[in-house]
């Protein structure tokens, strides 16, 4: 029950420290107090493509909000001590259908800036942490949707358990 | 489903009541009643060992197969 609640309460934290970050990103951005032409100087205006690559960006970066917030209800869920209801399962199901989303499209908006920087002849090959977080979020997303069938599954044997005289 | 549990037969047959089998046999009446009502999954061999051994009846007295699809 401890870790339950620890874990309630740190994915609450990520997801209220996420909230705001997404909240001043549409508030820099999107509204246009502070662009980013004017605040990042050193580097060159940015064209369609970087646009483009903004607003998948940013799209990400909501379906990953999204799937945080699934993962705040699943919580919600476990902390009644009913692990084996059909909206537990539902929900795992939808958090690791959006953690998954999520790293699918960062690494694709990776791979596709990889393929602009080979266009404009700035091909660096360099071990980085670029491509570990994405590739953590679909492990992770694919680890939610095995738990919902995992739970699925329990719960079916739990019912024929259940009905065995 | 395609077994049938003819329970309430047998125990008729036998002038039984479920509340006196389920006390032979050592099951709740609760889940005597699942088992009567065909609402059981599954049977264990020692639970239907015990209600041959208490009803003096075979399997086959208990559990008849009927075919589900209608041709």
């Amino acid at each position: 029950m401890k870790k339950i609640t620890l874990l309630k309460s740190l994915v609450d934290i990520l997801y209220f420290l996420h909230f705001l970050g997404l909240i001043a990103i549409l508030f820099f951005i999107t509204i246009g107090i502070i662009s980013p032409n004017e605040t990042a100087t050193s580097l060159p205006p940015l064209n369609s493509f970087h646009w483009t690559i903004i607003l998948i960006g940013l799209f990400a970066y909501i379906v990953f909000m999204m799937g945080l917030n699934y993962l705040r209800k699943v919580s919600r869920l476990l902390a009644t001590n009913d692990f084996f209801s059909m909206e537990i399962i539902k929900q795992f199901k939808n958090t690791g259908n959006h953690f998954l989303a999520t790293g699918i499209i960062t690494t694709a908006l990776l791979l596709a800036n990889g393929v602009n920087h080979l266009f404009n002849g700035k091909l660096i090959f360099s071990y980085d942490l670029t491509f570990i977080i994405p590739m953590f979020l679909m492990i992770i997303g694919l680890f939610f949707l095995i738990q919902s069938k995992s739970i699925r599954l329990a719960k079916s044997y739990k019912e024929e358990n259940e009905l065995t005289v | 489903m395609a077994i049938i549990i003819n329970l309430d037969v047998m125990l008729a047959k036998r002038k039984m009541r479920s509340k006196e089998l389920a006390s032979l046999i050592g099951i709740t009446t609760a889940n005597l009643s699942v088992l009567k009502s065909g609402k059981a999954k599954a049977i264990r061999f020692s639970t239907l060992a015990a209600i041959c051994e208490a009803l003096e009846c075979q399997p086959g007295d208990l559990l008849e197969f009927v075919c589900d699809s209608t041709e």
